[in-house]
């Protein structure tokens, strides 16, 4: 694999939202994870979480892997942040709709990942809208432009392939619109 | 007023009233009214109950009153003074109405009543942001007080919102179990229909004259519920005008001044995609604002409304042929121009294969029991320029005449049977029919959960992919510019669709659209459409696709048993239940098939203001580039169609779809963004990203 190129997409977002899930949902191989059991209060939405970061891959061909890289939920691991977002090809933010303010989220991991706005390298899932209609996509695009940033929406369930799968293509062809499949 | 309680219930008839008083009326007559009132059909009424700020209701009472000269009670936020009525102030309340109903007998028993009665409730005084703590503090007060005798009645105007505020929760069932000699009997039900939603637990509440050891109390938990209905039950009182004015049942009079003014939906300014050169409004072909969307007559039909129409009106009535034939008479250049292409045949080829003309035939059939899911095939002849003779002029489509003289329109149009009931009685068997729709079977399915639903749409395999994508985008497989069909949006649901979705997202209300027994109800607060048909399935891909009579569309605000029942039935039915942005989208496709909208200007430059959310939507081939293209930079049809290798018929579908969902900006002519060359990227990026898309959609 001496030869092999390597390229890396970054997840990012609020505990829960589904970061872990999402990069299993669409790695080659079992996803590497440092789940600790959650002492503070993000125990109340889930048992475990991701401390330092959530790892897999997809391999393109046998010379080409995508390394999908999950960034901890929490604010207090965001040293491994600017670690992993080095050299990233692309960020998902993943927003988790039942929280309660998404809005909040949206603006927190927007700013904290500028870099990738300003070169036009985002897109941004929202997880359980299934079950949290309220806010919108509508609402979403709304905060969005108020905060000067365009980039792809899309409600998504990190369980599903083929909704994350979706996410990267934007991400891929919002970095070239010309390219073809 | 023991002696007042040994007399007769008032026979009364109620006449335009909004749903929420109604509810009100209908709980007050079930229970502390029951002795006053007696709610009966408006023939055998001996005195009318009406909602003098409802549409129409002015008209109403002159005619009733004129006709039988009976006495009425008159609900209403300004004072009425009207012979022969008591006004009563909104919001209602238990003692005022009673009241009311001890004036009216009076009245009734004098049989004259030269000076008219007011009514006012006793709180009229509170701020705004007061009125609901005042309205559920005082109707409560006033159920419990409802069979006390009126002068042992707290009148006391000086309760201040101030002191209501700091006890709102002031009814309990412990409460009313101890007031002292309440002859109340609570029975409370809970209705099971939403025993798997904790907030939508329903409960009835008779209260019913009775000793007060005959009172039965369910566990206090319902009792919360009661309150809580209680609560919201009378909260709908303190509406304002303006909302019960947006009652979607429209009446004669906004039937009338639908077409004589703007239309409902508004050009709405959008923020420029770029800050130079001379652009048109985003307004100007925007599908949801374009001038083609007409606002449509939605009401329910009633010939005496139809005869009233002016001749201007009559004559911007559409005419259901579309592409081929104008449909207002102010499009008759157009018409001119379209009839002279097709006899060069320079344009408008025949539209896309019509692979589903059996199922066509039944969505242009009318059919005179709406009420039914009937439907019967008759022949229709698709118009193309071979028998463009056969169209008829243009003309009303509700006339006579036309329906006479062209077999296919009469199949196509109302006849005037349908119109023989009154709106009265089609109301009411409008919402029986709610009810049982909602707690029946969908048409041609049965209970389905989100698998099911799943498998349905992972349904093509890429034959049958294929197929679908010819419905929903066309058939066209080149980038030829020169063959581009249009046609007129506002001949087909998708207009009436977007229209009722942004109505009702903007008043929250859940709508109910019904055309030939085809059912679409619009929840925007689930963000979910149900639809009683596939829309994979050729009706629904007709339906769309074919010019419909708008006119006979009928939408009705659903009450809160009705939402319940609803939301109920989505929930157990994933495979009809769609998100709204989802259904605009298939909707859109299925009814533009390729086909551009009237007086799009194919080099104008457009730009996506958001992308669709396309992990949601039906995929058609390409749409995650075309979105990034249109994202990425503004661009013509024209110019995208030449660059890039995407057929023009995922373009123009793409384009379609967006429009209808507002995603869509127009930048006129100017080429002030830096035109994108597709090929001058760096290639090896590019072949990277390439492979690594081979993978991901592989």
């Amino acid at each position: 694999m001496s030869n092999t190129q390597h390229k890396k997409i970054l997840f990012t977002g609020p505990v829960g939202a589904g970061k872990t899930t999402a990069i299993q949902s669409m790695s080659d191989v079992p996803i590497i994870t440092t789940d600790e059991q959650a002492t503070d209060m993000t125990k109340d939405r889930k048992g475990h979480t991701t401390v330092s970061m959530d790892y897999g891959y997809i391999n393109i061909g046998t010379k080409e892997r995508i390394h999908l890289y999950g960034t901890p939920g929490q604010e207090r691991f965001d040293f491994m942040w600017d670690i992993l977002k080095n050299g990233a090809l692309g960020l998902i933010i993943l927003i988790d709709n039942s929280r309660k303010n998404p809005q909040q989220d949206l603006k927190f991991y927007t700013k904290s990942f500028k870099e990738f706005i300003e070169k036009g390298e985002i897109v941004i899932g929202i997880t359980r809208m299934d079950d949290h209609s309220k806010p919108s996509i509508d609402d979403y695009r709304g905060w969005l432009k108020e905060l000067n940033i365009s980039a792809p929406v899309f409600s998504v369930d990190a369980r599903e392939k083929l909704d994350v799968s979706s996410l990267i293509q934007a991400l891929l062809y919002t970095m070239d619109p010309g390219v073809a499949v | 007023m023991s002696s007042t309680i040994n007399k007769q219930p008032i026979k009364v008839g109620i006449l335009e009233i909004s749903s929420q008083n109604r509810a009100i009326l209908e709980f007050f007559f079930s229970g502390a009214g029951k002795s006053y009132f007696n709610e009966v059909d408006l023939d055998k009424a001996s005195a009318y109950i009406i909602d003098y700020d409802s549409l129409g209701a002015k008209e109403s009472w002159e005619s009733t009153f004129n006709e039988t000269k009976k006495p009425g009670i008159i609900i209403s936020i300004k004072e009425v003074n009207l012979p022969s009525t008591i006004w009563l102030q909104k919001p209602l309340t238990v003692k005022a109405l009673t009241e009311a109903g001890e004036s009216i007998r009076k009245m009734m028993l004098d049989n004259v009543s030269p000076e008219p009665v007011t009514k006012k409730s006793e709180k009229k005084k509170v701020t705004a942001s007061e009125a609901d703590i005042v309205i559920i503090e005082d109707s409560a007060e006033d159920i419990l007080d409802g069979e006390k005798p009126l002068e042992a009645l707290d009148t006391s105007p000086q309760i201040q919102a101030k002191d209501i505020n700091t006890k709102p929760e002031t009814l309990s069932i412990n409460d009313i179990i101890d007031l002292p000699s309440k002859p109340i009997d609570l029975i409370l039900q809970e209705n099971k229909i939403s025993e798997d939603s904790n907030d939508n637990v329903d409960i009835f509440v008779e209260l019913q004259k009775a000793n007060k050891s005959e009172v039965k109390i369910e566990p206090q938990e319902e009792a919360l519920d009661f309150e809580a209905d209680l609560i919201t039950l009378i909260d709908e009182t303190a509406e304002s005008p303006k909302e019960e004015l947006l009652v979607v049942e429209e009446t004669a009079e906004t039937q009338a001044s639908a077409n004589s003014v703007e239309p409902l939906i508004t050009t709405k300014e959008k923020p420029k995609l770029s800050d130079t050169g001379t652009k048109e409004s985003t307004s100007s072909s925007n599908f949801a604002s374009s001038e083609n969307f007409i606002d449509v007559d939605l009401s329910l039909e009633d010939p005496d409304i139809k005869n009233d129409k002016t001749e201007s009106e009559q004559k911007s009535s559409t005419t259901p042929v579309d592409g081929y034939e104008a449909t207002n008479s102010n499009e008759d250049d157009d018409i001119d121009s379209l009839l002279e292409s097709l006899i060069s045949g320079e344009t408008n080829e025949k539209p896309v294969t019509e692979p589903h003309d059996k199922v066509s035939n039944i969505v242009t059939t009318s059919n005179d029991e709406l009420t039914t899911l009937e439907t019967v095939e008759v022949e229709v002849k698709t118009i193309t320029p071979d028998n463009l003779a056969d169209i008829p002029e243009i003309t009303n489509i509700n006339s006579k005449d036309f329906a006479q003289t062209n077999t296919k329109a009469s199949k196509v149009l109302p006849k005037e049977e349908d119109h023989a009931k009154t709106a009265e009685e089609e109301l009411q068997s409008l919402l029986e029919e709610i009810r049982q729709e909602a707690e029946g079977s969908p048409v041609n399915s049965t209970s389905t959960s989100s698998h099911e639903k799943s498998e349905v749409m992972q349904k093509y395999a890429p034959t049958n992919a294929e197929e679908r994508w010819k419905a929903l985008c066309g058939e066209s497989n080149t980038t030829d510019l020169q063959k581009i069909i249009y046609f007129n949006p506002s001949n087909h649901l998708i207009t009436p669709l977007i229209q009722n979705i942004k109505r009702s997202k903007e008043s929250g209300n859940v709508l109910r659209m019904k055309f030939n027994g085809f059912i679409i109800v619009i929840d925007p607060e689930l963000d979910r459409i149900y639809c009683d048909r596939d829309i994979s399935s050729d009706f629904y891909a007709n339906i769309c696709y074919e010019l419909i009579p708008l006119e006979k569309i009928k939408v009705h605000q659903l009450d809160k048993s009705e939402i319940r029942l609803y939301r109920k039935k989505m929930k157990e039915d994933a495979v009809h239940t769609h998100y709204i942005e989802a259904f605009i989208w298939t909707s859109s496709l299925l009814t533009s098939r390729g086909r551009l909208p009237k007086n799009t200007n194919m080099k104008n430059k457009i730009g996506l203001t958001s992308w669709p959310n396309l992990t949601r939507v039906e995929a058609i081939p390409h749409m995650m580039q075309i979105a990034a293209l249109f994202h990425k930079n503004t661009w013509s049809l024209f110019e995208l169609i030449n660059k890039s290798d995407i057929q023009k018929n995922y373009v123009i579908a793409f384009y379609n779809a967006a429009l209808a969902l507002d995603v869509i900006q127009i930048d006129g002519e100017t080429t002030n963004s830096t035109p994108l060359d597709l090929k001058t990227n760096n290639k090896k990026h590019r072949s990277f990203l390439s492979r690594f898309l081979k993978k991901l959609t592989a």
